[in-house]
């Protein structure tokens, strides 16, 4: 057997990060799934409805999005790594450019929000748009959570609290920016691909 | 050296399957085909983030199970909901 199949006892098995983190991703996992399904049996009740307010929406902001929450999980991932390998610096670095990404993010959907409000699409114009607002409305405010947990990392990681066997703090968050970005893999073609 | 171009490469990977998906998508003449080509690609992505980003891939079986049945449980409802209930423009 190659070295690099060797099956991983369960014993040696470890959850990244803390335990209550994971238990909180849990039921942020769950409360998100019953979003999804009511989000798509709305659509099947008013297919008129959703097909319209679907084509509304800015799907190149929703692809752009995507790759943006996709390149900041890779560099927390990343500072994850270095923070192992004890390269501290290159962990604070590889988190900013993730909080820039995260950012980015935050500022494309808050200009998406900006475009349908201003073209008259508020949370009471019809049952997509109260479906769109409160489905990815909850996202962004995870995603603003994430940042804030990113940078309060980055100062724990620039004050070297962090080293490869104390990391549970830095594993906690980054495993909560991924369920973040894994949420989002779902929300973006359920809201802008699948009409 | 090897795990900083694995984490390079599906990170690459990622991007070109959401690529990949937003075109599927507006391929007009494949409904179906294209609706499963994007769940596809959603469950291929999600299952990379959390074997590889998140690392359950080294987790306890009973973490690791939950989460890589999380997308496609969901995903498998999102699409038997859009096939049955939107069939006729398929």
């Amino acid at each position: 057997m190659q070295p690099d199949k060797v099956v991983i006892a369960n014993a040696s098995r470890r959850l990244p990060g803390d335990l209550a983190m994971w238990l909180f991703i849990g039921a942020e996992l769950t409360a998100f799934a019953l979003l999804f399904m009511v989000y798509t049996t709305s659509r099947a009740l008013h297919p008129e409805v959703f097909a319209l307010g679907q084509s509304q929406l800015n799907s190149h902001i929703g692809l752009l999005n995507t790759m943006a929450l996709l390149s900041s999980s890779y560099f927390v991932v990343n500072a994850v790594a270095t923070v192992k390998a004890a390269r501290k610096h290159w962990a604070v670095t590889h988190l900013m450019i993730a909080m820039l990404f995260g950012l980015g993010y935050v500022a494309l959907k808050s200009f998406e929000y900006y475009q349908s409000v201003s073209a008259g699409y508020g949370l009471t114009t019809n049952t997509f748009y109260q479906y769109y607002y409160l489905l990815t409305g909850f996202h962004y405010l995870h995603v603003i959570l994430g940042l804030i947990l990113l940078l309060l990392v980055t100062f724990k990681v620039a004050a070297n609290h962090y080293t490869a066997e104390h990391i549970n703090g830095l594993e906690s968050v980054a495993s909560y920016w991924h369920m973040v970005d894994v949420l989002w893999l779902v929300l973006f073609p359920l809201v802008y691909l699948i009409h | 050296m090897r795990m900083v171009l694995l984490r390079l490469g599906l990170w690459l990977l990622l991007l070109l399957l959401t690529l990949a998906s937003a075109s599927f998508a507006e391929v007009a003449d494949l409904h179906l085909f294209g609706l499963l080509i994007v769940l596809l690609i959603t469950v291929v992505k999600a299952t990379v983030i959390s074997e590889y980003f998140m690392g359950l891939a080294e987790a306890p079986w009973l973490w690791r199970g939950l989460m890589m049945a999380y997308v496609p449980l969901v995903v498998s409802i999102i699409g038997l909901i859009s096939f049955f209930t939107q069939g006729a423009n398929y």
